[in-house]
């Protein structure tokens, strides 16, 4: 077999993986929104039922959303350290940060955000 | 025909390798909800990372009946152009999971699991620049690939150890499951090579009845089997040789210069020429009495693979010992099927075997054409380098019925590919042996 018919194949298979790769990836989205979809459809609020209290943005939730989402990734030394040297509103960055880097849900950011900014009041997040 | 489809289907069997690990999280339900298209996607690209680079060491493993279906420069081949696959697979995946957050590329601090990572990804890293980079790093070739092995060992521990850990598609068993099966696939191959067939090699020694100068730099190396029968090797293939014992020593992978048809000694050559490294320090002072050591037969470049009417050899400074191999043996088996062999040089003292092959032409359908780029006065063969108008000269009218087989210098092979694709030889019909691919 010569060396070109080599190099087609090798070539064909490599796009053939970077399709499979990317059909992973959309079908893994997919499953994404429609469960996001569902959860929050059943997070929310029933009419009459008393609403959420801040309990659930407490920092044991936070620790707990740290390990869960956080924790592979980063140790909390270094995410404090990062977040001492933001300048100017601190929560407003880690809120920030924590919104563009995973898509988590928003209770869980603002936990984390309290975690590590116990100034956050929990309503700074959203830009205007 | 069995062959096509044995390399068909097995070449299905590592694509569908590949593809298991990734096939699986495709069924598994997202492990966290609200994660991005490019992170999947970056993950995607690390699950089908982890199985080509596991695999990788099949294609070049010693694997008897692998290297025979495929052929050796096959399978280097795609090796070479796997592992870039590979290196631009981890390379996507370490951007798109870190997102532009080069510290998780320290392999120094940080949790163990992104270490890890980063430990196999600078390793792949060295890896490709000491493939690539060989000769400008004056790696030597034992050194290299002793360098080579290790760092091929560091990848696949190191992301193993990173994918069991990250536990997100992961923490599934089952997938789990299939990652340790890509490491032992690299695993156990490699200990079937490294332990088992060097074992082997030092039970049946091999011993150095002559070390010939045959001009041109080259030597040819005559080995007779010490207590055993030695191999049946078919015309073209070639054998690793080591002058000191296998688990020290660099082994070297030569061409069979003899032919298959086997005297009673059970004799067999290898022609080596002076190329700098151990071909020049060492195998001139091989002496004759000592003891060497050959693990083969492997490769499929041979004429006993092709069926054709006819055949065209056409060889490069030493490529010309697998193509003697293949002229001596159909000489030997009174193969009337004619034969026309190119044979390129640089000067008529570079030649080898040319009596040799003079004598053949009488003694069997030889046409031999032999080229140099720098010809002596009087000088009556062929001049410069092998191109299309001199192969149209000398092809016969059926000329695409027959089989091209090509041996030589990266460079030479790249040039005939093309003049024969110009000439429209059925690329089916071409077979390559390269030397130097490293």
């Amino acid at each position: 077999m010569s060396h070109r018919l080599i190099l087609r194949v090798a070539i064909g298979f490599t796009v053939l993986l970077v399709l499979v790769a990317l059909a992973f990836a959309w079908s893994a989205s997919v499953h994404d929104a429609s469960l996001t979809a569902r959860l929050n459809a059943a997070s929310a609020p029933v009419s009459g039922a008393p609403p959420p209290t801040d309990e659930s943005a407490t920092p044991p939730l936070g620790v707990g959303s740290f390990e869960k989402r956080c924790a592979r990734c980063h140790e909390t030394d270094d995410v404090s350290a990062w977040v001492s040297k933001q300048s100017g509103n601190r929560c407003a960055a880690l809120e920030g940060f924590l919104q563009k880097h995973r898509k988590a849900p928003e209770p869980e950011n603002r936990a984390i955000a309290l975690l590590f900014a116990p100034g956050c009041s929990g309503d700074s997040q959203t830009p205007e | 025909m069995a062959s096509v489809f044995s390399a068909i289907f097995w070449f299905v069997c590592y694509v569908a390798a590949i593809l298991l690990p990734l096939r699986f999280a495709i069924l598994i339900a997202p492990v966290e909800p609200g994660r991005s298209f490019l992170l999947e996607l970056g993950v995607g690209l690390g699950l089908l990372a982890y199985p080509l680079l596991t695999l990788e060491f099949l294609l070049v493993g010693r694997l008897r009946g692998i290297s025979q279906l495929y052929g050796n420069d096959v399978l280097m081949f795609f090796h070479k152009y796997m592992g870039v696959a590979a290196l631009l697979f981890v390379i996507g995946h370490t951007a798109l999971v870190t997102q532009g957050h080069l510290g998780q590329l320290n392999p120094i601090s940080g949790p163990a699991m992104l270490r890890d990572g980063a430990w196999a990804f600078w390793l792949l890293v060295a890896i490709a620049i000491t493939a690539f980079f060989r000769k400008p790093l004056r790696l030597s070739y034992g050194l290299w690939m002793v360098l080579h092995s290790l760092l091929a060992l560091g990848i696949v521990a190191f992301g193993l150890r990173h994918i069991l850990a990250v536990q997100a598609y992961t923490s599934r068993p089952m997938l789990r499951a299939l990652v340790v099966g890509c490491f032992l696939a690299y695993l156990l191959p490699m200990l079937r090579y490294r332990v088992w067939q060097y074992l082997r090699m030092l039970r049946r020694p091999w011993q150095v009845v002559a070390n010939r100068d045959e001009g041109g730099r080259s030597r040819t190396l005559v080995l007779e089997p010490i207590g055993h029968r030695g191999f049946e090797f078919h015309p073209g293939q070639f054998a690793w040789l080591s002058t000191g014992r296998p688990f020290v020593s660099e082994q070297h992978p030569i061409s069979i210069a003899s032919s298959a048809e086997l005297p009673g000694d059970r004799r067999i050559e290898f022609s080596i020429r002076d190329l700098g490294d151990w071909s020049g320090r060492t195998v001139p002072g091989v002496a004759p009495g000592s003891q060497i050591y050959v693990n083969g037969p492997f490769g499929g470049f041979s004429l006993d693979r092709e069926p054709g009417q006819g055949f065209v050899l056409i060889a490069g400074g030493i490529g010309i010992t697998p193509m003697r191999s293949m002229l001596l043996t159909m000489r030997d088996r009174g193969d009337v099927r004619p034969v026309i062999l190119f044979y390129a040089d640089r000067d008529s003292e570079a030649l080898i075997h040319r009596e040799e092959l003079t004598r053949m032409t009488r003694e069997m359908s030889l046409t031999l054409v032999l080229v140099l780029e720098a010809p002596p006065d009087g000088w009556t063969g062929e001049r410069g380098r092998i191109d299309a108008d001199l192969l149209r000269r000398y092809l016969p009218v059926q000329f695409k019925r027959y089989q091209y087989f090509m041996c030589g210098p990266p460079a030479m092979m790249d040039a005939v590919e093309g003049h024969l694709a110009a000439l429209h030889v059925p690329q089916t019909r071409v077979h390559a042996e390269r030397f130097n691919i490293v």
